[in-house]
């Protein structure tokens, strides 16, 4: 008891004071890999179940809603290269800096857990698809978090809404440079410690701004819901859903940074 | 007398990771952290180990709770060791008590697996305070879990004794 006790103890203060602990993380939640994975068959097979039995009519109908759309995004990715390249001649002539380049890799939500400590979602890729510490994590709608524990196979991510969660922002129509922090368990993230904030509007989209380099820039974050005056002096509160939906997405895409 | 030893540590283990199990399915369902889904929950492993330390004396062995609390740990984004060590103080309660527990009726043992549930959670909460978190305003409604699992206790039991009953008979 004495032993078991101290050492949970021990963990507990090495924990607090810093990050050596995340190898020791990164083994236990290996272990628990077979469970989540087995959890995540049990809770989709129903869904397979619905794909399974589903009319052949059906099937066909789908597939050409599918191909429909499929030959109307290629369209869309032809015109997106044409305005990348225009884009980066443009960069040239202006001297600027290009972007980071960023690196994608598609992967499924295969758990989803809150405690005391945030919301993470566990998903199905980890060091072996070179997922690190600290990489941006979005939905179809937008941001959705980071990568905060890596595992072989898998990876925890922090979202959003989590208070423990910070992103740089800035407000896509004025400019306006802040942070964005979740606020817990409301599902909204809360827009703070920014300079010209008195014209911002209810309707406003924040993007991410760039700055510090962890977030690139232009990813849309959150769509202003609603602007409290509190302190006349110290300013207003502003308060944006996020486009992303952490509950419901099933895919989301990692964006991993590339050294060159 | 090998079988003696192997059986019930196969059984324990084999029921602490349908536990697991279960928290990943239960969390699932209420859907992540919105509003009041978060508090609505069983807690399984406690659960589970309360059984254990029924059937017999001096028993589930340490390591199990230990080890199963850091994997909740893990799972939850919790400091590293808050689980470890609360399931660890609960297991050693209830090995203390273990003669006082086998002595009460069903319904009696539900009250006393509150009494046990509430002492673990105020322990977890304690511990957060120390090492510096943020409880917030509904702190409380920690407690709403321990009424839970403490109603579902009879069930458990009847379910548990069928299931694993022969862990010590065999």
């Amino acid at each position: 008891m004495v032993a078991f006790a101290s050492v949970s103890l021990l963990l507990l203060v090495v924990d607090a004071s810093a990050g050596i602990m995340w190898p020791v993380r990164t083994a236990l939640s290996m272990a628990l890999t077979p469970i989540i994975y087995a959890e995540q068959a049990v809770s989709t097979a129903d869904s397979l179940v619905d794909e399974l039995l589903l009319e052949p009519g059906a099937r066909i109908a789908e597939r050409r809603a599918l191909n429909r759309e499929m030959a109307a995004l290629r369209t869309r990715m032809l015109e997106i290269d044409i305005l990348k390249s225009e884009n980066e001649r443009l960069r040239d002539l202006l001297g600027g800096i290009a972007r980071t380049d960023m690196d994608v890799v598609v992967a499924d939500v295969i758990a989803f857990t809150t405690g005391l400590g945030g919301s993470l979602l566990t998903i199905d890729v980890g060091e072996l698809q070179s997922v690190q510490q600290g990489d941006p994590v979005i939905d179809g709608g937008g941001l959705c978090g980071q990568v905060v524990t890596t595992g072989l196979n898998t990876s925890q991510v922090l979202i959003v809404t989590d208070p423990a969660h910070s992103v740089p922002v800035m407000i896509e129509r004025t400019g306006a440079q802040g942070i964005a922090t979740g606020s817990g368990n409301d599902g909204l993230i809360e827009f703070e410690g920014g300079f010209m904030l008195s014209n911002v509007q209810v309707g406003d989209v924040m993007i991410t701004s760039g700055l510090g380099g962890r977030f690139p820039y232009g990813y849309p974050v959150a769509e202003v819901v609603s602007v409290e005056v509190e302190d006349p002096l110290l300013g207003r509160r502003i308060f944006a859903e996020p486009f992303a939906d952490p509950a419901v997405s099933r895919q989301l895409a990692v964006l991993r940074s590339v050294d060159s | 007398m090998q079988q003696d030893l192997v059986t019930p540590t196969f059984h324990l283990i084999l029921s602490m990771v349908v536990g697991l199990f279960l928290y990943l399915v239960a969390t699932r369902l209420s859907g992540g952290s919105e509003g009041l889904g978060a508090w609505l929950r069983v807690e399984w492993i406690p659960l589970l180990l309360f059984f254990w330390a029924r059937q017999r004396p001096n028993w589930p062995p340490l390591w199990i709770p230990w080890l199963f609390g850091l994997f909740l740990d893990v799972l939850r984004g919790e400091p590293l060791g808050l689980n470890a060590l609360c399931f660890l103080t609960f297991t050693w309660l209830l090995s203390t008590r273990h003669e006082w527990v086998r002595s009460l009726s069903l319904f009696e043992q539900c009250m006393a697996l509150f009494l046990f549930l509430c002492a673990y959670i105020a322990l977890t909460l304690g511990v957060l305070l120390v090492t510096g978190h943020n409880l917030g305003a509904w702190w409380w409604l920690s407690l709403l879990p321990a009424l839970i699992t403490a109603a579902l206790w009879p069930l458990t039991s009847v379910l548990l004794l069928f299931v694993h009953g022969r862990a010590f008979n065999a």
